[in-house]
Parts: structure tokens; C-alpha cells; sequence
């Protein structure tokens, strides 16, 4: 730390040196972008403040200013109809994108010079949504992301969700939160995201392997996430946002202040959200409550070589899991299938009892970045503090006490060059380390489901990109080395431990070819991610199943018999590091009215963990299904589409459909729980000050599905009524499912109200990717008002 | 390539020891597991005297894949017994008693029986769960409702072989009255016996 802010220091003091009597051959390249539509915006004037210079946007949004003596300046943005902005620009920092706002638009025009990530791989298309605050209010981030195509969700009821990238969720699926590797425990498919929604402002998809880039587990792809920023020069403002939905009797709020000076800017927010029970069409949802509160801050400050920002947020929450979820044991769960109303079923409340969860995510995030001419340097650290409780339904007093209780530490060192261009190659090196450390806190009174460990993970990578006309070459290389410690207790309470080290090269490789109204992209990327500390060493009871880790059991062919008696190690039983291969194209074509975007793909995943059923155990309760961990080979591949009309300035629409077909290469069988076929459309029209919008959603029956057996067809003492080599599931896929949702939203001056309403038929359904499914209907009719005011 | 590997790791551990306090090397601390009820025992005892008749359930490894061990309940025709039913926690050192649990929460527990018809004359029937036969509870909580750890039988009879005697502890917090049944509340426990009545 020291030594690097000596490096800064020495860099600054030998820059002085040859910084003057500067001839005036300085020039500004920039482009101005509509921050509604992301559409360049041509014809806006660029002027210097207290010169003659200036320039006008051409047809891609792009301006050029020469002639300049000054070192520093002050550049004045106008363009008819939106608002006029003034940005202090140096020499040292890179181009401005200028984000113009339109006078009717609640949002501010801004200045983005240095991209969070912005050294992000340009064969890969990135998908840019700029979240609207009014959507985004009592919502779960997961569901934000799922806007895009080939991006949907996996759930526990409304309150948990994950996004899925082209078929694959939790550990195969990177967060960036704010420029940093989101840490949580994201092992669980029934652990949600845990960033607040309302304090997301743009999200950035990447669907390849751009593991190269951001590290292991970025095998279905990346999903960066980013705050509000703050801008400079910028008298003190607000915005305060409040939203009520019907289903579930939410009430939400958000309040956000910034102020900017010339050389330095803040922003701190602030919001929380309580829901009550949730009702589908024909009952209520008893226990799926939840609680947020969620605060944030964060200050930029602009000097001639150095960048620097600081950022804290704290999130905290409680959300509550439909208690008819539940069951004891399979003829437990065969009732919870059976029964037409969820067991235990109650009158509507704002009470969370168990099962729920309480979680809370710290982020402290420090940032700079040093602008020497061609060059940039970028230092990030970070700080992750991450504590997840689940409450269980227990007997007695333990309901009282978490079953499962963590502590999660990460900090994380990212280290990025970007090296002066040689000739017409570009490029990015980087390093990156990652500590953690997750501890099993004390009183949960049931021996821990998965040890405590840390781990020590170093990343180094290279990416360059050579551009030729209109061709762009990309390649990348990265060495990942992990160490991972590992403490734990057995079911004796007997201590066993381990040290584990993965290692692995990943690259990247990828052309992309424009054309004036037409672009092609191609990559092929691989990505590893070594086992999760679930995969290894979970035991017993987690949620209504039996799980073993691939370290807590042995088989024993000879006489097919099972054993969870040791706790195994790596010279045992060798369990190698995940590994995929992913190719992805994007075809875009784009005229004054259509906008098609197309994209295959194909992922060849190899060593894929999983978890297969293996047996019946009997308990105490009654019977149990147990599964195991095991690996094997799969395969995922499928097509994305939007096609994007615009009739005219008020009408356009918008068509998104998914596919993703997926296979057991090993077991030639099917996984459970493969996104169906997606079709999204939007129709949206304006008038006045309204915005009407219209958007229906079909989702198609699952028919590539493992066999069914319900749990009533299990018998006690008996033989698994299936092949054990692949899966199987308890109820087959949901029928297939259309609901109606619309929209009105009304802008004027400083105040913006939006009515929706979702599942307007009130039809009943189920998503084939709700672990709920098995118990309940989703939600019925949401009728949701929100403001949002600007001061 | 093995060097490299090896100067990397030891830079990784240099990295590692700058964030003191960070690689600690603690053991998460020995949990009670209190989730688990792993021994069941049954005590018939003939009313008239002589020894009493014990039928036992333990599943020594808990939550593992190991199925547990029952012995038969072997009793005499005609004869009435008081039956006692205790169970622990026997993966705990010393052994958890769990039955002063259930007898301390009474009235958030109950148990149930099910049995084969005709082995026994009183109670008749096939037992009270997802059936509406009574028990003789001889048992109390504080509310009045029975409990279950202690009740009476009488067999009938006739002799029988392969019959099943089960018995169902159901924990209904806030759910427990004078009318709720066997499907209400969370299963604790859940376990058949193979019963037999010889003359």
C-alpha cells in the first residue's frame, strides 16, 4: 500500500517536470450518447468555456476539439431539449462519454470518463440496462437482471432469486457489485444475491466465458452491477422515490443526495422495503414476508493524473420462506405436494417466522486510478463482510437459534494496466488476489453443514485486442492459483482438516467485424472453478434433503453398499477443478427503425458437479431420499434473440425469446430445472407526458426433463425406484404460462409516477424454475403505484 | 514450471500473512447436535407383575446412510401393560435424555399409535393416527391434553405374528389442543415395529 502510494508519488513529481509551455496541440475526443435510449446523439454543441473553440456531435455522437493551450478545462455540453451540462476536463484522463438527459427525463445529464471495467473484452457483446428507480423499488436485483435475454431467474418463492445465465446460476455465475467480485455465500441455490435492487442504476451482462478477465466461476458468464455515481460540479440534489405494491402490501422508500464540486463529489442513499405475505390467485402465502434496509455512500475526487473514490454500503435482510414448504419426510412432502392449499396457511400478516433468513453484506471499497498519458494504472481494494443465519423449523427453543450461521471476510486487490498501444495493439494486464475467510459462528446447536476454510486465490491475466479497419483480434491468458485451508467437524464432533491447492490457465480468444449498419462477434473462452466447499464436505439434513459431500462418503461396488463413516481426502477420492469451454456469436444489425440482435452458443462444461440421488435412509422422522455430489460432463447450448422496432418517435416494440437446451453427457440424462423457452414482448407508446406500456410473457412447458417419481411411490427398506446413475424429479414440469402485464407512467417537471400491473388475469402458474413449484402457485394479481421526485 | 508454481505459492502465502488476523486457523466449536433423536425405547410393563418387556430403535449414525436397528415387540395375550416411551440423543457424550424435553414442552407435544387390528382389545381399532381410534393416555400437559409417553394397553386374545406397532412424536407449537391430530405440527419422530402376541 505504502510503497504503491510512493510509485504515485514519484510518477507525479517527474511528470511536473516536462508538463509546460504546452503549444496548443491539444485536442479533446469524445462522444455524446442519449442516457434514456443509449443512442448516440448527433448535433450537440461541445464548447469550451471562455474560448472560441468548439465543436458539433456527428452522426455516431462523436466530436473532436483542436487547437487547445490549456492543460485543464471546462467544456459546456447543449443540445435542444435536454438538460445543458458543464464537465472540468484534463489531459491525463480519457475520453468523455457524455450521457445527455432530455428536459422531461427525471434523470441528470452525466460525464462517464473512466468505465467501471472498463477494460472489458470487446469481442464479448456486452448488454447495457439502465435500471428504472421506479422498477427497481421492493423488487430482488435477480429479477432486475433477468431483462436481458438468455438471462432468467432461479427462485425460492419472490424473496430469493438468482439470475441464471444461459442455463447456469450460483457458483457458475460472477456478480461484480461496484468494480468488485460480489462475495456471499453463493454456493446455495436458496441463497438470493444479496444486493439491495433499489440501489442499482446500470447493469452490464456479459454472456461468454470472460473468465480471463474476472476471475474463476464465470462459467455461464458476468453479471456487473453498478451504484448511482455521483457528478461533479453539481449543486446539492436529491431524488426521494416511494413505492406501494398490492400483492404483499409492500411499502418501499429510497432517498439519494449529491453534491458535486469541481474537483470532488459525494452521494449517500438510503432506503428500506417491508412486505407482508404474498398471495397466488386462490390463497395466501403464509410467511413470505420480508425486511430490507440498505445504506450507502460514496465521494469521487478528479485531480490531473489521479482518480480517486471511496465506497461503503451496508445491506441487511430478512425474508421469510413459505412455511407450507416444509416437510418432515417424504410422506410429509407427499402431503405438501398433494394438499390444494399449502399446510399451515394462515391470514395475511407482516410477521416473519421460520423458515427464514437474515443476512447482511458490508462492502468498503477503496479506488484509484493513475493517468500517465497512454497509460493507465488502476488500484482497487476491497472489503467484504458478509453474515448469513438461516432459521429452520426446529423443536423447542432451537427455533430460536440459527441452523445455519456464517461469517464471511473477503478482501479483495485487483491491480490493472492498461499499457501504452503498440502500433494498433491495445491491451490490459492485471493481477488479482482474493482472501476469505468463512467461519461457522457458535450456537446453532447441529454440527456445521460445511466446515470453515479460507482461502488465498491469485489471479494474473493478459488481454490484448489488435484493430485493423474494421476488424478487431482478441486473445487473452490468465494463471489462477488457490489455496484453501479447511476445518470442520464430523458428525462425531471429531475435528478433521485439509489443504487444498487448484490451479488452472484459462484463455480467451475472439474476432470481431463491422460494418456500417452490422457487426459480427465471435469468441471462444474457457472457465474453471475449483469445488465449492458444499461440493466437498456438506452432511445431512439441508432444507427437506439428504446431501453428502463428494469427501463424506465411499462406495463400495462390491456389495453396493454406501458409507458415510470418514471424511475423505484428495488421495482418496481426486476431485479435479470444473472446467468449460464456451463459444459465443453475436450477430447485430441496426437501421433508423430495427435493431436485431442474435446470439448462439454453446457451452462444453467437463467434470460439472451435480447432485444425484443414491438412496433411501431411514430416520428417526421416517424416510428420506439422500443425494450425493458427484461430477460428470455436460453439455449447455441455445440461442438468444431481440428484435427491436421503432415505428415511430412514441411507438416502438421489443421482442426477446430464449432457448437452452441442456444435457448429462456423462448419463446421457436430463438436469432438473433447465430454463424453458422464454418469449418476452414489450409494446410501448407515447403520448403527452404518458409512457403506456404493454408486456406480456410466455413461458413454455419443460419437456427435456429427468423421469418423475412421487414421493409416495418410495418405500421404506425398499430399492430406489429409479436408475441412480442420473436424476430424477418429485412432480413434472409446469404446464406452460402467458401473463399479461401493463403499465402507465407519467413524467412532469421533477415528478415521475409510474401504476403497473403484473399478472393482470390473475392466472394461476407455476415457474418450472421456482423451487416453490412443488408446493404453491406464484403470485397472483400485483397491482404496484410508485413516485419518484427529483430536487 | 514446478518452480514457478512454488514461487507463486510462497508469494501467495507472503500476501496472505500481510492480512493478520485474516488466515486464522480456528475450528468451528463442537456443536450439541440437538436436532437429533437417534434412540427410541419402548417399556411394556404387565400390570400384574413379571419382568417388562423392552423393544428398542437406534440409528447409531444419525443423519448418515446407515439404517438404524429395531428389535421386535414380543408380549402376552390378555395381559395388560403400562407402556413408558424414552428417547435420547445418544451421538452426544454423555447421552442427551430427550424425553424430559418433550415433557417439559407437553403442551407443544404429543404422541400417536398405530397398530395392526386385532392386537389389541383396548384400544380397539388401528390407533389415532389418520384415524379417529383413541388411546389411553395416562399422561397430562399443563393444559389438560395427553402427551403419550405414558399410556395402557391391553392385548387381545388371540395370538398374532408380524404386526405393526407404530408410533408417531409430533411437535405442534402454538398448534396443540384438545382436537389437533396426528397431521398437524413437524414429525420428531416416526418409527414401525414389528409386534408379536404369543399366548
Amino acid at each position: 500500500m505504502m510503497r504503491y502510494f510512493l510509485f504515485v508519488s514519484l510518477l507525479v513529481t517527474s511528470m511536473s517536470g516536462f508538463s509546460q509551455d504546452t503549444p496548443c496541440d491539444r485536442s479533446i475526443k469524445g462522444q455524446v450518447i442519449d442516457i434514456d435510449t443509449n443512442e448516440p446523439l448527433p448535433f450537440a454543441t461541445v464548447k469550451i468555456v471562455g474560448t472560441s473553440l468548439g465543436a458539433v456531435s456527428n452522426e455516431e455522437g462523436s466530436f473532436l476539439i483542436t487547437g487547445i493551450c490549456e492543460d485543464e478545462v471546462d467544456l459546456e455540453i447543449r443540445f435542444v431539449g435536454y438538460k445543458t451540462l458543464t464537465h472540468h476536463h484534463d489531459f491525463h484522463h480519457n475520453t468523455p462519454i457524455i450521457y445527455m438527459a432530455a428536459d422531461e427525463t427525471l434523470l441528470e445529464s452525466v460525464v462517464v470518463e473512466q468505465e467501471l471495467n472498463a477494460h472489458e473484452l470487446k469481442t464479448l457483446e456486452p448488454i447495457n440496462i439502465k435500471v428504472d428507480q421506479l422498477a427497481s423499488l421492493g423488487t430482488s436485483a435477480g429479477d432486475l437482471f433477468s431483462q436481458s435475454a438468455g438471462v432468467s431467474t432461479l427462485k425460492t418463492g419472490q424473496n430469493i432469486v438468482k439470475p441464471v445465465v444461459h442455463g447456469l446460476h450460483s457458483n457458475r455465475v460472477l456478480i461484480i457489485n461496484n468494480g468488485v467480485r460480489h462475495s456471499y455465500q453463493s454456493w446455495g441455490a436458496e441463497h438470493g444475491v444479496e444486493i439491495d435492487a433499489s440501489q442499482i442504476d446500470r447493469i452490464q451482462l456479459i454472456k461468454g466465458a470472460s473468465t480471463v478477465r474476472y476471475g474463476s466461476d464465470a462459467l455461464g458468464g458476468v453479471i456487473l452491477v453498478n451504484a448511482p455515481e455521483s457528478s461533479f460540479n453539481t449543486k446539492l440534489n436529491g431524488e426521494a422515490n416511494v413505492g406501494f405494491q398490492s400483492n404483499g402490501r409492500s411499502l418501499s422508500g429510497e432517498i439519494s443526495l449529491n453534491q458535486g464540486f469541481e474537483r470532488a463529489a459525494w452521494i449517500a442513499t438510503a432506503s428500506a422495503t417491508k412486505q407482508g405475505d404474498l398471495n397466488a390467485p386462490d390463497y395466501q402465502l403464509t410467511n413470505t414476508g420480508k425486511e430490507e434496509i440498505s445504506l450507502t455512500a460514496g465521494a469521487k475526487f478528479h485531480f490531473p493524473i489521479v482518480d480517486l473514490k471511496v465506497y461503503v454500503s451496508h445491506f441487511e435482510q430478512t425474508l421469510g420462506i413459505l412455511r407450507g414448504s416444509v416437510s418432515d419426510n417424504l410422506a410429509g412432502l407427499a402431503e405438501a405436494i398433494r394438499s390444494p392449499i399449502p399446510s399451515n396457511t394462515k391470514s395475511f400478516s407482516y410477521e416473519i417466522n421460520n423458515p427464514r433468513q437474515e443476512t447482511i453484506h458490508d462492502l468498503l471499497k477503496l479506488e484509484s486510478a493513475l493517468f500517465l498519458g497512454e497509460q493507465q494504472f488502476d488500484f482497487q481494494y476491497a472489503l467484504q463482510r458478509n453474515q448469513r443465519k438461516e432459521f429452520d423449523v426446529r423443536r423447542g427453543t432451537n427455533n430460536e437459534r440459527p441452523a445455519i450461521n456464517l461469517n464471511l471476510m473477503t478482501h479483495t486487490i485487483d491491480i490493472d494496466w492498461d499499457h501504452p498501444s503498440k502500433g494498433l495493439l491495445a491491451g490490459t494486464l492485471g493481477a488479482q488476489f482474493i482472501n476469505q475467510n468463512n467461519d461457522n459462528r457458535p450456537g446453532t446447536n447441529t454440527i456445521p453443514f460445511v466446515p470453515n476454510y479460507n482461502t488465498n486465490t491469485l489471479g494474473l491475466f493478459a488481454i490484448e485486442s489488435l484493430e485493423k479497419e474494421s476488424l478487431t483480434y482478441e486473445a487473452g491468458i490468465r494463471f489462477d492459483l488457490m489455496n484453501m485451508n479447511v476445518r470442520g467437524r464430523d458428525s462425531n464432533n471429531d475435528i478433521y482438516r485439509d489443504n487444498l491447492n487448484y490451479q488452472n490457465f484459462t484463455f480467451t480468444l475472439g474476432l470481431l467485424k463491422e460494418w456500417p449498419n452490422f457487426s459480427i462477434r465471435t469468441n471462444i473462452g474457457t472457465a474453471w472453478r475449483a469445488p465449492n466447499i458444499n461440493e466437498l464436505y456438506s452432511f445431512g439434513k439441508h432444507q427437506s434433503v439428504f446431501e453428502f459431500g463428494l469427501w463424506r462418503y465411499e462406495l463400495f461396488p462390491s456389495n453396493d453398499s454406501i458409507s458415510t463413516q470418514n471424511v475423505l481426502t484428495n488421495d482418496d477420492r481426486e476431485v479435479e477443478s470444473e472446467r468449460g469451454l464456451k463459444w459465443i456469436g453475436t450477430i447485430n444489425y441496426h437501421s433508423n427503425d430495427w435493431k436485431v440482435e442474435f446470439t448462439p452458443y454453446v457451452n462444453w462444461i467437463n467434470n460439472y458437479f451435480f447432485l444425484r440421488p443414491y438412496g433411501i435412509t431411514e430416520t428417526v422422522r421416517g424416510t428420506f431420499p439422500y443425494f450425493i455430489h458427484d461430477q460428470t460432463d455436460a453439455i449447455y447450448t441455445g440461442l438468444d434473440l431481440n428484435i427491436q422496432k421503432m415505428w415511430n418517435e412514441s411507438f416502438s416494440a421489443d421482442f426477446k425469446l430464449a432457448y437452452v437446451y441442456a444435457k448429462d453427457r456423462g448419463n446421457d440424462q436430463r438436469f432438473v430445472g433447465i430454463p424453458p423457452l422464454n418469449i418476452q414482448l414489450s409494446l410501448e407508446k407515447r403520448i403527452g407526458n404518458f409512457v403506456f406500456e404493454f408486456y406480456p410473457e410466455f413461458e413454455a412447458s419443460q419437456s427435456l426433463t429427468p423421469s418423475v417419481i412421487a414421493p409416495e411411490n418410495f418405500e421404506s427398506n425398499a430399492d430406489l425406484p429409479f436408475d441412480r446413475s442420473g436424476t430424477f424429479d418429485f412432480v413434472d414440469s409446469p404446464d406452460a404460462f402467458l401473463l399479461m402485464n401493463a403499465s402507465i407512467k407519467y413524467t412532469k417537471k421533477n415528478l415521475s409516477i409510474k401504476l403497473s400491473g403484473e399478472n393482470l388475469l390473475n392466472s394461476r402458474y407455476r415457474r418450472y424454475t421456482d423451487n416453490i413449484r412443488y408446493y404453491a402457485d406464484d403470485l397472483g394479481t400485483n397491482v404496484g403505484l410508485a413516485a419518484s421526485y427529483v430536487f | 514450471m514446478k518452480s514457478f508454481k512454488n514461487y507463486l505459492l510462497i508469494g501467495l502465502m507472503t500476501m496472505s500473512f500481510a492480512f493478520v488476523g485474516c488466515s486464522d486457523d480456528d475450528v468451528p466449536a463442537a456443536e450439541n447436535e440437538e436436532e437429533i433423536i437417534n434412540s427410541v425405547t419402548l417399556t411394556f410393563t404387565p400390570a400384574g407383575g413379571g419382568s417388562a418387556i423392552v423393544a428398542t430403535y437406534l440409528d447409531a449414525d444419525g443423519e448418515g446412510t446407515g439404517n438404524p436397528v429395531l428389535s421386535d415387540i414380543e408380549l402376552n395375550t390378555q395381559t395388560t401393560y403400562t407402556l413408558n416411551i424414552t428417547m435420547a440423543n445418544t451421538l452426544e457424550s454423555p447421552a442427551e435424555d430427550i424425553t424430559v424435553e418433550v415433557e417439559e414442552e407437553g403442551d407443544e407435544h404429543q404422541l400417536f399409535f398405530g397398530f395392526s387390528s386385532g392386537v389389541f382389545s383396548d384400544p380397539s381399532g388401528t390407533g389415532n393416527i389418520g384415524s379417529t381410534g383413541t388411546i389411553n393416555y395416562t399422561d397430562q400437559d399443563d393444559s389438560g391434553n395427553p402427551i403419550g409417553l405414558s399410556t395402557t394397553w391391553i392385548t387381545t386374545n388371540q395370538g398374532s405374528t408380524g404386526g405393526e406397532f407404530r408410533v408417531l412424536l409430533k411437535h405442534q407449537p402454538d398448534i396443540k389442543s384438545a382436537t389437533s391430530t396426528s397431521s398437524d405440527g413437524e414429525t420428531d419422530i416416526d418409527i414401525t415395529w414389528t409386534i408379536n402376541v404369543s399366548e
